[in-house]
């Protein structure tokens, strides 16, 4: 069991690497327009939730290690770089999951966290992993 | 005196690393955010150990080891990792990685990676 401090300071952390990487996905989705190849967009993308991911199953915290589990991989599909609706509002989510001034994280959240993970994880489901495609597309790439 | 460098892009994921460390065996802990800063202190510290995540920004953990070891950078190394996919851990072997520490970080599992690499 983490100290109460300890975990108090490593929410902290996570939520300014919520708000940090959010942002940065605002700014890669702008340029995203613009690149010639969009799949280097997309891995960038893919990196930003991929690093939340990370640091969600670090902590131990399952239902943000489900949602950028989610996101990360959504991230690498084409309708992240058209910025649809869902790519969007899990964006939001990820912004609004940042330091608070209240200091916790809004419990309002779960539910649309929860919500939208099980969205995104149907699309998945119906149009395959795209992490797979992404390893097999490196490998080939590779040789 | 153990010289430890953490490569890991999540701030939150080396603040917990560091936390779990146990305090009394001397360790002296280094933190990179990505592979070019992992090379950089790992050619200044000449680190005992590197830990390395697998997803980075430019370059994958395993990568990593391959160019440390290219340099001659006799350091021991682990992967801390959510990804351990097969083909992940067949390139780590074959990169000379030591050990693989499946995420999430547990103080037990960081006790336990610091007994198989003394021995």
């Amino acid at each position: 069991m983490l100290e109460d401090s300890l975990q108090s300071t490593l929410r902290i952390a996570f939520q300014r690497e919520c708000r940090e990487r959010s942002m940065r996905v605002r700014s890669l989705l702008r340029e995203l327009s613009d690149m010639d190849d969009p799949e280097t967009g997309r891995r960038g993308l893919h990196q930003e939730f991929d690093s939340l991911y990370g640091a969600a199953r670090a902590l131990n915290e399952p239902l943000m290690e489900g949602f950028f589990d989610a996101m990360r991989r959504f991230a690498l599909h084409q309708l992240a770089a058209s910025c649809s609706p869902l790519f969007q509002q899990g964006l939001e989510l990820t912004a609004a999951l940042g330091p608070s001034s209240a200091g916790n994280i809004d419990a309002g959240l779960w539910p649309r966290i929860r919500q939208l993970t099980d969205k995104i994880e149907s699309i998945m489901a119906r149009d395959g992993d795209p992490i797979t495609r992404m390893n097999q597309t490196l490998k080939s790439g590779d040789s | 005196m153990t010289t430890i460098l953490v490569v890991d892009d999540s701030a939150t994921s080396r603040m917990l690393f560091k936390a779990y460390m146990p305090k009394d065996q001397g360790l002296e802990i280094h933190e990179a955010e990505d592979a070019q800063s992992a090379m950089r202190q790992a050619r200044a510290i000449h680190p005992d150990l590197v830990v390395l995540d697998y997803n980075l920004p430019d370059k994958n953990g395993v990568q990593i080891a391959e160019d440390l070891n290219a340099e001659g950078i006799e350091a021991k190394l682990v992967l801390l990792t959510a990804n351990v996919q097969k083909s992940v851990l067949d390139s780590a072997k074959a990169a000379g990685i030591l050990t693989v520490v499946e995420k999430p970080i547990r103080p037990e599992k960081l006790t336990r990676m610091l007994e198989e690499i003394k021995g």
